[in-house]
């Protein structure tokens, strides 16, 4: 069935979050200090819909960073599950988009659900902003990705001027626009503004390098000193696992006081040496080299033998934010030409 | 660019250089990135300007940390970063003889953070620098601004452009751009209610996803296990509970305390673009005022936190 | 505050302050009874972190007492103690945390009386501040330890 696109003036975006706002829990990208992050809308606050790329990636409002479990008494065990309003996510781009359903390979396998990503990530609704502007340091296009990719949206919106155009992708995207107050049709003349900046914002990217034997190429240097090389310089910090949205590893503390406590999930990195440091004191990746390694061959060799696809979706936020530039575009070139030059 | 490159090659034959950790262009517009030369055949790949932020004298104790023998290693160093290989050695972390400290002139360094902050996100293809003024070129936007709108709080402030003990010096000493006195930021924030400096703190380190870029950029903190990472007694939560957060930052800056040569490689590292120096500057003020003490100026005087003086004020006892 | 009758905690080293406190015990001087006490061997073991944690948990007033300068029994300590003091202070003034909240002393093991005093006066100021509410941490509903109980 043909879908109908949908246009949303952009003076009325305001009530239209306002009405979203009714129904669901709107995270959009807000502005604060310079900062912007995805955080919930609250009555009146304007969203930064202009801004490129978040310095964090928003799967932290399906995945704190910090998150309570369950607390605990003498009386027993007290769950704590995410009771709001289902999620309306909006605004975030189409490699963030994607990332949502790399992370449900991990967090919604057949077998076990995790019921705290579950909790609010059900019943969510993603509306992507496409990129009229990829960054230089963007490249979901290497990994079938693009600035208009819609993989993992409900909702698609393009920005051509003084309008939004909202196309539905999901049949909740259909479903909650078709009843939407506040949305014209889209013309013909609409659509064919979306289909120039999308054009415009594809050929601004480039062309991107085939990564087929990327997988392939990386098994085979395991031993390369390319890896001395590339984690030389690398702090171990966690500004790339951190602002990763498809990173996801945690660690699980309990935090108790006098006979009550709380059970807390939080972030955790490969970068930081305790992460696989054993109880006898041995550390299997004991140097940076190790976790660097650990940490490119799970994003385009581990994930791809689990899952089929690569872990990455190319937002290029570790390229911009690493404090001493190792970027993961270079690297992945400089595996591809060794490989060939083997 | 060429007499660095011809000097630095001068030194590893006369050294006997075995490593030397300089800076070479980065791969995006207005970065550097560190490099790790073995051979004075590389030294071509070397650069040296206003985008080289980074403090090098951390990467001394990844030699440490190497095993084996430690070699010999040059390495490239603004005032600050050479300030820092002095305190190491002062400290015990490296031996004198194992370093060679080349000095290069600095008239100031761009923070990647601000620049991103200045950008609102967007991102340079290109930049030109005409004078103290610099035009950043982008998609479909320009934007012209003073050099030292991006140059580091640490470099607006500095007053050891040039390295202060070192082997070698090439190029003329630079001058401190002198855009601010030492601790101007420092006073002026003092000037505010003590809430609304509480406010000002809350508010910058909400902003923290403790990734310790902060501390791993930071030449001091080589501690083999952080006290972070302490699980018995765990100090402090290791998520982004503000309290806990703040406990990081405040210990940080009192195990960094008279050792900071405020080179701003933190704030400079920091993704989220938080004022990580504030309050460590205030405690660098202390510490030479109160302890007579600055960091990294010379090879024989011990550090203030590692001293004592039987006279010391103590007018905050009760 | 009124009604408010704050926890304080008071590390005391073992050779002069806290011998200082029992004299004050023996001698049946009343102080008021809002600290609670943990006897380090020097004052120079107290670690800044320790006082932070107390401020983490809710103690609303920290005080650390040793040896006069010259009489430490490990002849140094409380001088490297001093340094560090005067730095914590500094840091936590500066960021905005109350100045009557974190207090240092010098209380030889023959000065009882000094020791009530000192508590007297560190308890009274802290009764003045409020409760602790800066770096108090509240994780959630169910750990209640933002509160001392």
């Amino acid at each position: 069935m043909e879908m109908d696109t949908y246009k949303l003036q952009k003076g009325n975006l305001g009530r239209f979050l306002q009405k979203l706002g009714e129904e669901f829990a709107v995270y959009a990208p807000v502005k604060s200090d310079g900062v912007v992050a995805f955080v919930e809308l609250m009555p009146g606050q304007e969203s930064a819909l202009d801004f490129p790329r978040t310095h964090k990636p928003p799967k932290d409002v399906f995945y704190p960073q910090t998150e309570v479990m369950f607390g605990y008494d003498k009386d027993g065990m007290h769950s704590v599950e995410y009771k709001g309003k289902p999620i309306a996510l909006f605004g975030t781009r189409p490699c963030d988009a994607k990332s949502f359903l790399l992370l449900e390979r991990v967090f919604i396998d057949p077998k076990y659900e995790d019921p705290y990503w579950a909790a609010r990530r059900n019943n969510a609704l993603v509306f992507s902003l496409a990129c009229n502007d990829p960054l230089p340091s963007c490249f979901c296009n290497w990994l079938d990705g693009g600035p208009f990719s819609n993989t993992g949206s409900d909702v698609l919106i393009t920005d051509i001027g003084d309008a939004y155009l909202l196309e539905p992708i999901s049949e909740n995207g259909e479903r909650f626009l078709s009843s939407a107050d506040l949305l014209q049709i889209s013309t013909g003349k609409d659509i064919e503004k979306a289909q120039n900046a999308k054009e415009r914002a594809e050929s601004s990217m480039g062309a991107p390098p085939k990564l087929d034997s990327l997988k392939a190429s990386l098994d085979a240097l395991w031993d390369s000193p390319l890896w001395d090389e590339v984690s030389s310089k690398c702090l171990g910090c966690a500004a790339c696992t951190y602002s990763c949205p498809t990173c996801y590893c945690f660690d699980i503390q309990d935090e108790s006081r006098r006979g009550k406590g709380v059970r807390i999930r939080l972030w955790d990195t490969c970068q930081f040496p305790p992460f696989t440091k054993e109880g006898s004191g041995h550390n299997p990746r004991p140097t940076q080299k190790h976790r660097l390694r650990q940490r490119f061959m799970h994003k385009f060799s581990y994930f791809v033998e689990k899952e089929g696809e690569f872990g990455c979706v190319g937002c290029g936020r570790c390229v911009s934010l690493c404090p001493v530039n190792i970027d993961i575009r270079g690297f992945i070139n400089e595996v591809l030409k060794t490989a060939q030059g083997q | 660019m060429d007499e660095l490159v011809e000097k630095i090659k001068k030194i590893f034959a006369e050294e006997k250089l075995e490593l030397l950790i300089g800076y070479t262009k980065g791969t995006l517009p207005l970065r550097a990135t560190p490099i790790f030369i073995e051979s004075a055949d590389d030294a071509d790949k070397l650069i040296f300007d206003f985008t080289c932020h980074n403090n090098l004298a951390k990467y001394l104790l990844d030699e440490k940390k190497r095993g084996g023998d430690i070699r010999k290693v040059g390495i490239i160093a603004k005032g600050c970063d050479a300030r820092a290989v002095v305190q190491l050695v002062v400290e015990g972390q490296f031996e004198r003889e194992k370093v060679v400290i080349i000095g290069v002139p600095c008239e100031g360094v761009i923070d990647p953070g601000k620049l991103r902050k200045e950008l609102s996100g967007r991102e340079i293809k290109n930049f030109e620098i005409n004078g103290d003024r610099t035009t950043l070129l982008g998609n479909g936007f320009e934007l012209e601004l003073d050099m030292s709108e991006l140059f580091s709080d640490s470099c607006l402030s500095c007053r050891y452009p040039n390295a202060p003990q070192y082997d070698y010096f090439i190029g003329e000493p630079a001058e401190p751009i002198g855009v601010r006195n030492e601790y101007t930021s420092v006073d002026e924030f003092e000037k505010k209610s003590p809430d609304e400096r509480w406010t000002y703190f809350e508010r910058e380190y909400s902003k923290c996803i403790r990734c310790y870029a902060c501390r791993n950029a930071c030449p001091f903190c080589y501690c083999e296990e952080c006290f972070v990472d302490r699980s018995t007694p765990r100090w402090t939560g290791k998520g982004n509970d503000l309290s806990d957060t703040i406990i990081f930052h405040i210990v940080r800056v009192l195990h960094t305390a008279g050792r900071c040569v405020d080179c701003g490689a933190c704030a400079a590292a920091c993704p989220l673009n938080i004022d990580i120096r504030m309050l460590g500057k205030r405690v660098e003020k202390e510490v030479k005022e109160r302890f007579g003490f600055t960091a990294g100026l010379d090879f024989e005087t011990q550090p203030a936190m590692a001293t004592f003086n039987e006279n010391d004020k103590e007018e905050f006892i009760m | 505050m009124k009604d408010f009758e704050p926890k304080i905690m008071t590390f005391l080293c073992n050779w002069c302050s806290y011998a200082g406190a029992d004299l004050a015990g023996v001698s049946r001087i009343q102080y008021p009874p809002n600290t609670r006490v943990i006897r380090v061997p020097c004052s120079g073991r107290v670690n800044p972190l320790f006082i932070l944690k107390c401020l983490q948990d809710g103690y609303a007033g920290v005080l650390v007492s040793g040896c006069h300068p010259g009489d430490c029994h490990y002849i140094s300590g409380n001088y490297v103690a001093r340094r560090k003091f005067a730095i914590l202070k500094t840091a936590l003034e500066f960021m905005g945390i109350e100045p009557g909240r974190v207090q240092f002393s010098w209380v030889s093991a023959g000065e009882g009386e000094k020791f009530s005093q000192v508590i007297s006066k560190v308890t009274e100021s802290v009764k003045v501040l409020g409760p602790a509410r800066k770096l108090v941490k509240s994780t959630n509903s169910f750990v209640s330890s933002g509160k001392v109980d």
